[in-house]
């Protein structure tokens, strides 16, 4: 009987009271963490702003909007000396756009004109298109993009080039 | 007396296992390749405009990725340059290859990596052809601010 006996090794008799060997395992899961962190390090946390591209319009100035929504043309301007600033015009539903009471304002005049509109409309009947000036910075365009995304307005665009040709 | 030999056994427990180092190596030189790919895509050579908002969600589905890189002409005049994939096009080139994706994609996602310091007329381009292609909007992505 004792012959029938199988000896074990004392490899088996490890992996019997210890399990399968976690320290691969464990190597290569750290270094896919470190990893990870690394990439994201390198390619660095972004946002996404969203802007729409709508087609110049044919007939803008005879065709009344069908809806209530305040519709506001952002111009960004800058001058030679490479200050930059704001115009803008608001315009609900039909009526006739309104230029901004300020001929040169600042962004943060633009933020809290933006601010007051949120609070007397609501974000989703408010509809912005930005119209930047060909000297104008891509961080300016942006700057006011999020300006606006700040506030929950989700329709931004931006103003094409055969519009601004067409002005 | 008996001499006490080395047996099979007690050599192998001086020998080094190979085997966690050639499983690190492997994923470090995968992760590498991964990384490497990724910051050549995306165009490391843009420094992208900075944001304290916007959202932070990626875009699901088909995306196409379009670096628009600060250059210079011969004269010394700024320019932009136009990337797709790591292929340098023209704003018409881009504009057919948006067409075909458009024809075979359902929705599709376009990201501008536009460098923060272009004016908007060297941009423009990169978006009409966007418009003219048929995408109905873009997403451009800025770089978080610190603290948002």
């Amino acid at each position: 009987m004792a012959l029938l006996r199988r000896h074990r090794t004392s490899r088996e008799t490890y992996d019997l009271h210890y399990g399968p060997n976690m320290t691969p395992m464990v190597d290569v899961v750290m270094v896919i963490l470190v990893f990870f962190m690394a990439s994201a390090a390198i390619l660095g946390p972004t946002w996404f702003l969203r802007a729409a591209l709508p087609p110049a319009p044919k007939d803008a100035a005879t065709t009344p909007a069908k809806d209530d929504l305040l519709r506001m043309r952002i111009s960004i301007e800058r001058s030679p000396e490479g200050t930059v600033f704001v115009r803008w015009t608001e315009a609900k539903g039909d009526a006739a756009p309104q230029p901004s009471p300020k001929a040169f304002a600042t962004i943060a005049e633009l933020k809290q004109r933006l601010n007051d509109l949120v609070r007397q409309h609501q974000s989703w009947r408010m509809v912005v298109l930005i119209d930047p000036r060909p000297n104008v910075p891509m961080q300016d365009v942006v700057t006011v993009h999020a300006a606006c995304q700040a506030l929950g307005i989700e329709k931004v665009g931006l103003a094409s080039a055969a519009e601004k040709i067409g002005e | 007396m008996r001499l006490r030999t080395h047996s099979h056994q007690s050599m192998s427990v001086g020998k080094v296992n190979v085997t966690p180092l050639i499983d690190v190596v492997m994923v470090l030189i995968i992760f590498f390749l991964i990384v490497g790919q990724m910051a050549a895509e995306q165009g490391a050579r843009v420094k992208l405009p900075t944001s304290a908002s916007g959202r932070s969600d990626a875009v699901a589905g088909d995306r196409v990725v379009i670096s628009v890189i600060a250059a210079t002409t011969p004269a010394g005049l700024p320019a932009a340059t136009i990337m797709v994939d790591r292929t340098q096009l023209s704003p018409r080139q881009l504009q057919d290859f948006l067409s075909t994706k458009l024809a075979s994609a359902s929705a599709l996602n376009v990201i501008v990596r536009a460098d923060r310091g272009l004016d908007y007329s060297l941009v423009q381009p990169t978006l009409d052809a966007c418009r003219d292609a048929g995408v109905s909007s873009v997403n451009l992505i800025a770089e978080r601010e610190r603290g948002h």
